[in-house]
């Protein structure tokens, strides 16, 4: 454990100080995922001791998961798949004039959630890893329809239209070469769709591409601006913070723990975590007009994610999310063993991490006011017309650095374009999103749990006889249920108005 | 005069004819993986990376184009130039067993392999607490128990599920392969007792060590890394197998070309330490070259299909 | 009449729907195996009903839908068409060629109010720069291997 100090080296200090600053810029600008900025600096770390390289990446993750949030609360387009739900409230916040708090919220949110996973990550490493084992295929798919009853909170009123979206989205995600099954759908002979619906490419389409679509077309300014930019409206944030804080906390939680599944990441983890605040809210219905706490949930969730994301991975050799596959790859070609041998064998080096880890997360709170402040100002400031053409650039290049594909860039547009289109007729994105992201993890929850099902001949009891599928089947139906409890028991009384 | 002349051509054209041959590689070579970052196929390539470095003075570029579990990648691999400065990694079964069972854009035999350089051999694993002590065991409750044995596995008409069908075919058995998103999943599932046992690779005992309990394997003879374990062949059933990796290069290559890329591939493949490195990771080597192609495709082509065919994934 | 046509956009787009699901339908009959077929199956159901529910009830109540949005619509279908005619000529004339001339049409397209010699100067030099900094940072710093267009290779 007194390896933690070890992180307090100048170099290491150093590393992360400029991860934390590379992994912000890099997080923000659609199209550049976490995954994509650990990717690039992998060979640079060969040259490095392991702890060292670890803390680089840590810090590059890091800061990449909370820049996302820049582009989702100025452009209304995640920067990385886990800002999704900080476009929900964050965006609307922006248009209002409260650009400026919302970022500064989100990085407090961030630091805060990132901090909880890292003291996870210390603390709780083996028995966490242990409740990562648990949850099996049939979990996996309770959690993805959880995740989907999100879609009526999402419908913008009308629940028929948004049903519709989540099932469109849900094919889409189908589209290609399947993995369970080892053929190809939904292709029509194409080469294009060989892919399939790249998801981070699909989420730029839906949600950039309609901004831009009506920026063009009028003189109006993008965002509003309330008179002078206030600073960074910290202590009004702090406030805020405060007295939010266990929504905040709840969000941290909630985000370690679904960071630590292998295969969700911090996309979901914003998104269960926001349904959760929505759910627990007293005026749910106001969500996704700029409450703060949505964007507050989100950003904390979606930084737990990577302590949380650590855990399987480095206890269990088994990556919690995608840009921890790369890391895990890295380390295995610098010969560093992963797997319960490496808490106590070479327990100097995971604490020295750890302690980096907390280190940039601390450290993202100066760097990511200032980036945001600048990010703001630019965003306000310049003129319309450089704006579009900026925006439109970065869809362009950033859609087709995700897997080097000028395909995903015709999808992308595509995509876009239908989706304004769908959203001129009442069909709004987020619910098609959803299907998108949760549709191959609901698949696979479903085939996988169907096949053990009926090999041990026990289908009822796989789907329904297991503990925590119990719990997350309780807190569908709560989701599901509780709105309409809560409007009859408030109608059975007299004196009391229902809620508006 | 002329006769100096046209002696003077023809040394210039033989010495340069020579130099260009011996030159190889001039400028960096692009090494395109068709899968994303942080796979078995990423972490070989960078083993490549940097013995190519060390041997020949180029870089060697490593960069992704994943898509379709590799069909994008492998779809486009003939719209490169080949000039021999781009390199694609091809994989078995998984060349021979996309076009057979889907509607990909490419069919085996377009894709130039020049050199398949090592594998992941099959292994049978349970957990340590398993109650399956040895492969007996493991046939015997199988025997019993029909159809009940789930396995976890990466992926369907994979490595995986080709050695859960064969191997159900000589032991005469009938268990339930359960297809996972990739290694990572399998071997959570098992160590999550989500299946009983998983079909995985040696490379996954390597990696999760204690925690795993390899019953046998698929090599010819046992692996350097676990000398207690038996191979299949040894206990009766003839199963060597496994994932294969391989290098391709763009069927625009001229055949000079394709065997100067095979032999630089198999200096790397020769290095004492590149062989210690992977064989460390708990992968097996393998030096299939530009020669010896022909006849190995026909014959992994052969056990496939007829593999694939028996379980009634493909017609 | 474009009352009656507003009403029935959301109609149009669920018929769309509805009938793109039984495409897709048809098109499963090729999947051998259940493994594929089923979930994108049970998912065309559910939004073939939904949609079809969608179709019924909206003919049913005919709802007024929002007005039309404001602004000009030739400018929104250029931007659409520009971005694709660029993918379409990044093949030939490379990533960065590609981005430039994506970000001064972009420019142009945006212009509302009259611009003098100097400002319109001034925001395609910026544009230029920005073009070439993003092709740049991304080949160099982030390795990612831009197209560089059939035309100059």
């Amino acid at each position: 454990m007194v390896a933690l100090f070890d992180a307090l080296t100048p170099l290491n200090v150093l590393l992360a100080l400029l991860g934390v600053i590379a992994g912000t810029i890099v997080g923000s600008l659609p199209g550049l995922t976490a995954t994509m900025a650990v990717a690039v600096l992998v060979p640079l770390t060969f040259a490095m001791e392991p702890a060292p390289a670890l803390i680089l990446m840590g810090a590059i993750y890091t800061g990449a998961i909370y820049g996302g949030a820049y582009s989702a609360i100025l452009l209304n387009t995640p920067g990385t798949p886990s800002a999704i739900a900080t476009t929900f409230d964050g965006y609307p916040m922006a248009k209002r004039g409260d650009g400026d708090l919302a970022i500064t919220l989100a990085c407090i949110a961030s630091v805060a959630g990132g901090l909880v996973g890292a003291l996870a990550l210390l603390l709780l490493a083996p028995p966490l890893a242990e409740v990562a084992l648990a949850f099996g295929p049939v979990e996996y798919f309770w959690l993805a329809i959880f995740g989907l009853t999100l879609i009526s909170a999402l419908s913008k009123g009308d629940l028929l239209k948004g049903l519709t979206g989540g099932f469109l989205g849900l094919l889409l995600s189908t589209v290609g070469v399947a993995q369970i099954s080892a053929d190809v759908r939904f292709t029509f002979g194409s080469d294009v769709l060989l892919g399939g619906i790249e998801v981070v490419s699909a989420l730029i389409g839906l949600y950039c591409i309609p901004v831009l679509i009506d920026l063009v077309a009028t003189p109006d300014r993008h965002l509003d601006v309330t008179g002078q930019t206030r600073g960074f409206r910290l202590f009004e944030a702090w406030r805020l913070t405060m007295q939010n804080k266990w929504n905040v906390i709840r969000s941290a939680i909630i985000g370690t723990i679904v960071g630590i599944l292998p295969g969700a990441g911090g996309s979901i983890a914003g998104l269960v975590a926001y349904t959760e605040a929505r759910r627990s809210s007293k005026n749910p219905e106001t969500f996704g007009t700029g409450r703060y706490e949505g964007v507050q949930a989100t950003e904390a969730a979606n930084n737990a994610t990577v302590g949380g994301g650590f855990v399987p991975t480095l206890v269990l050799g088994i990556p919690g999310t995608p840009p921890d596959a790369v890391i895990l790859g890295a380390l295995l070609v610098q010969g560093v063993r992963v797997g319960p041998t490496l808490f106590t064998e070479q327990g100097s080096v995971v604490y020295t991490f750890i302690g980096g880890l907390l280190l940039a997360t601390i450290l993202m709170l100066p760097v990511g006011l200032l980036l945001g402040r600048y990010a703001y100002k630019s965003i306000i400031n310049v003129p319309k017309a450089m704006l579009i053409g900026g925006v439109a650039l970065l869809t362009v290049i950033g859609t087709f650095a995700i897997r080097n594909s000028l395909s995903d860039v015709a999808i992308m547009i595509t995509l876009g374009t239908l989706g304004w289109v769908l959203a001129r007729f009442g069909f709004s994105a987020s619910p098609i999103v959803l299907g998108l992201i949760l549709g191959p993890i609901a698949e696979q929850g479903f085939v996988q749990a169907w096949t053990i099902g009926s090999a041990t001949e026990n289908l009822t009891g796989m789907f329904f006889g297991r503990p925590i599928s119990l719990a997350i089947i309780g807190m569908i139906l709560i989701s599901l249920f509780l709105p309409l409890v809560k409007d009859r028991l408030a109608l059975r009384r007299p004196n009391q108005e229902p809620q508006p | 005069m002329f006769k100096n002349v046209v002696k003077t051509l023809a040394c210039g054209l033989l010495l340069s004819a020579t130099a260009a041959h011996a030159q190889y590689p001039e400028k960096q070579v692009n090494y395109i993986i068709p899968f994303g970052p942080g796979g078995e196929s990423d972490i070989t390539a960078r083993h490549q990376q940097s013995f190519f470095k060390d041997k020949f003075g180029q870089d060697l570029i490593v960069e992704y184009k994943p898509g379709g579990g590799g069909a994008v990648g492998w779809t486009q691999l003939n719209n490169y130039g080949g000039d021999g400065y781009t390199w694609m990694g091809v994989n078995l079964p998984h060349i021979v067993m996309q076009p057979l069972t889907g509607k990909v854009g490419y069919s085996t035999d377009d894709l130039a392999s020049v050199y398949f350089f090592h594998f992941t051999p099959d292994a049978l694993l349970v957990s340590e607490d398993s109650d399956f002590k040895t492969l007996e065991d493991f046939v015997a409750y199988a025997k019993s128990n029909p159809g009940k044995l789930t396995l976890s596995g990466s992926g369907k008409a994979s490595a995986n599920h080709l050695a859960q069908i064969r191997f159900d075919q000589m032991a005469d058995i009938k268990t339930t392969y359960v297809p996972f998103k990739g290694t990572g999943a399998a071997v959570a599932a098992l160590l999550g007792d989500q299946v009983l046992a998983e079909w995985g690779y040696t490379s996954t005992a390597a990696k999760q060590g204690d925690q795993v309990r390899m019953l046998a394997v698929a090599m010819e003879q046992r692996h350097p890394k676990f000398p207690d374990v038996p191979t299949f062949k040894e206990l009766g059933y003839d199963l060597v197998s496994g994932a294969y990796r391989g290098i391709a290069l763009p069927n625009s290559a001229s055949e000079e070309l394709r065997k100067e890329v095979s032999a630089k591939i198999d200096q790397i493949n020769q290095d004492p330490e590149f062989r210690a490195r992977l064989e460390n990771d708990g992968m097996a080597m393998l030096d299939v070259d530009y020669e010896d192609m022909p006849a190995f495709m026909e014959q992994m082509k052969e056990t496939y299909t007829n593999a694939a065919k028996s379980a009634g994934l493909v017609q | 009449m474009s009352t009656a046509k507003r009403q029935f956009g959301g109609v149009i787009i669920a018929a769309l729907l509805a009938i793109l699901g039984g495409l897709l339908w048809v098109d499963s009959y090729s999947l051998l195996d259940p493994d594929a077929y089923v979930f994108p199956r049970v998912m065309i159901i559910g939004m073939v009903t939904t949609a079809t529910l969608v179709v019924i009830r909206d003919l049913w109540r005919a709802r007024i839908e929002q007005a039309q949005p404001p602004g000009d619509a030739l400018r929104r279908v250029l931007l659409v068409l520009l971005m694709l005619l660029t993918v379409a000529l990044i093949p030939f004339i490379g990533m960065a060629l590609g981005l430039v001339v994506l970000m001064a049409a972009a420019i142009e397209l945006s212009r509302f109010e009259s611009w003098t010699l100097r400002q319109r100067l001034i925001l395609h030099g910026f544009g230029l720069v920005m073009a070439i900094t993003f092709a740049v940072v991304f080949r160099e710093f982030l390795y990612v291997p831009l197209p560089t267009g059939s035309l100059w290779s």
